[in-house]
């Protein structure tokens, strides 16, 4: 693998878990 | 007229893992590899992304905020969505029936689909998967999924059969015990171990060591690189920017009619921004984080390191993917009994989820239009379905599977999706239509997105309706060739002709109960909790 497809896939998978983290975090701290 | 009682979601995390359930299902596992692989390395991620943020995140923000909109006034199937948005303009009930017909329609092959997932993860524990020596014995595969499927002589169609009944009546199970009893609990199991089975998957295949002689190269790492290196000189195939779109579009549920139905159980300051935004990336990591890391490092480390070879196995199909590449794999590893298992049953999670959500439209129609018992409603659903699944199951090698699937899972949701955006972006009106997807939410949406829902989204998905109608679907429709670009053979061309009378009669069927519905009820209902307060507001 390239260096830049490194930097894409951390880059993707990293946003896609630091986003599913953040909504899930905000969503449960509002669940009732 | 009797008061209506609406079912809702008993957690706020309750719905958005129904809703992740309903989208993440086989074509996250099966469907995204094989577009993924079909068009070379380093071809597709750029504008599978650049899709998602433009066709994807826009529909499932829009379908969110309309289901919500159409359960304040007691709706929760297409029919009173779409009329609830003008409620001057009559035929637009007509359109919305698109809403219940498509996943109805994709319930009757579905179902059957799922329950082969079933079988081939008891036949992995079992040791009933033919054995074979290494993965160029694919034929030995292919050919046991053909007598599995009844399409060659020599395997027990019977057992295929009782598979389809235990999962039919699995699902009917589920649904009769209605949205939080059944769906909302299943969902809140199946999700989660659906998540760590992918996982345990992924970490086996990202470890796996290629055979003995195998070339030094073939690594599932160099297999990720398939996927995630970059050649820019592809983006200018624009049918790469199709297939991705397509991909972002059928692996969210969008379009359906799902998703509008779910959120309809929502109360009406409920977040639709935050809970859409959490369904769409949850989708998204199983597709492109878990999905991603299996078939085609697998592939790459087991049938070496040759593009060409990748996308064979990626053109072959979904199925021969999930049920022929797949287990040939898990047999080459330590094992792989157990990993077939994970693999199959993991599939079996996602389909579950996922058939369950799309009985739900039709079940909901039923309910809150004629008030009917949620067991009344799972009744006729079964009974329906029972008797239309048939056709997909006994007359799969007359290609009326695929017809089905063409005109629900794509005719129909494309131009479903692009109704529901004109409808929420230009009917309802722009600003109106902002405010509404912003009451109770918890997290404000970019202004961009405003611009996106309006002019771009609706664009982009005329321009892939019309690219697709001209380049295929014009063919298949008239019969000339199947949804696979194939001639059409002449010896199916009757039952093609059967399948599509079948999906007209059931579509005038259902606009004949909407209307007798609104015959009934004038397209209002008193709903006992909330919703009443907008009602009034909207009549005055």
């Amino acid at each position: 693998m390239t260096i830049s497809g490194w930097i894409f896939m951390l880059l993707y998978w990293g946003g896609l878990t630091t986003l599913l983290v953040y909504c899930l975090k905000k969503k449960l701290s509002d669940s009732d | 007229m009797s008061e209506h009682k609406r079912e809702r979601w008993g957690t706020k995390l309750g719905v958005i893992l129904a809703v992740s359930g309903s989208a993440i299902g086989l074509g996250n596992f099966l469907r995204f590899p094989s577009q993924a692989g079909m068009y070379g390395p380093g071809a597709f991620m750029i504008p599978y992304l650049v899709a998602l943020i433009v066709v994807g995140v826009p529909l499932v923000w829009v379908e969110w905020a309309l289901g919500r909109y159409g359960g304040q006034w007691g709706h929760s199937s297409g029919p009173g969505i779409f009329q609830a948005i003008s409620p001057k303009a009559r035929a637009l009930k007509y359109i919305g029936v698109m809403a219940i017909f498509g996943p109805l329609v994709i319930f009757t092959y579905y179902c059957y689909i799922e329950s082969w997932t079933l079988g081939y993860s008891i036949f992995s524990v079992l040791g009933k998967i033919p054995h074979v020596a290494g993965v160029s014995e694919s034929i030995k595969m292919k050919t046991f999924l053909n007598q599995y499927r009844g399409l060659e002589p020599g395997g027990s169609f019977s057992l295929t059969y009782i598979f389809f009944l235990i999962t039919f009546i699995i699902n009917m199970t589920v649904l009769y015990f209605g949205l939080r009893g059944g769906i909302e609990k299943v969902c809140n199991i199946a999700l989660p171990t659906l998540f760590i089975m992918g996982i345990i998957l992924a970490v086996r295949v990202l470890t796996l060591k290629a055979p003995g002689s195998a070339d030094s190269a073939a690594t599932p790492l160099n297999g990720l690189g398939y996927l995630w290196n970059q050649d820019l000189s592809k983006l200018r195939n624009p049918q790469i920017w199709l297939a991705a779109a397509g991909q972002v579009f059928f692996t969210l549920s969008v379009g359906m009619g799902v998703i509008l139905t779910y959120s309809s159980y929502l109360r009406s300051k409920d977040d639709v921004v935050l809970s859409g935004l959490t369904s769409a990336v949850a989708n998204e990591f199983a597709e492109v984080v878990l999905a991603g890391s299996i078939i085609i490092p697998a592939a790459f480390v087991f049938f070496g390191p040759i593009p060409q070879k990748i996308q064979a196995i990626a053109s072959s199909g979904s199925f021969d993917i999930g049920f022929v590449t797949m287990p040939l794999i898990f047999q080459q590893v330590p094992y792989g009994m157990f990993f077939g298992f994970l693999w199959f049953f993991m599939l079996f999670l996602a389909g579950i989820t996922s058939s369950i959500s799309i009985a739900q439209p039709f079940i909901a129609f039923f309910e809150d239009e004629f008030d009917f018992s949620r067991r009344k409603a799972v009744f006729i659903f079964a009974a329906l379905m029972f008797i239309l699944s048939q056709p997909a199951i006994w007359l799969l090698k007359y290609g009326v599977m695929d017809d089905l699937d063409f005109w629900a899972a794509n005719f129909i949701i494309v131009l479903g999706a692009l109704i529901e955006i004109i409808l929420f972006g230009w009917v309802f009106g722009s600003d109106k239509a902002w405010e509404e997807l912003h009451r109770g939410a918890k997290i404000k949406a970019p202004v961009i997105f405003k611009f996106l829902i309006k002019y771009v989204t609706p664009l982009f998905l005329a321009i892939i309706l019309g690219v697709w109608m001209y380049q295929n679907w014009i063919n298949v429709i008239v019969m000339k060739t199947d949804p696979d670009g194939n001639p059409l053979a002449p010896a199916n061309k009757p039952y093609i002709l059967g399948t599509r009378l079948m999906l007209l009669a059931l579509f005038l069927f259902i606009s004949i109960l909407v209307h007798v519905a609104w015959k009934r009820h004038g397209g209002r209902i008193d709903i006992s909790e909330e919703g009443t307060a907008e009602q009034e507001e909207w009549s005055k």
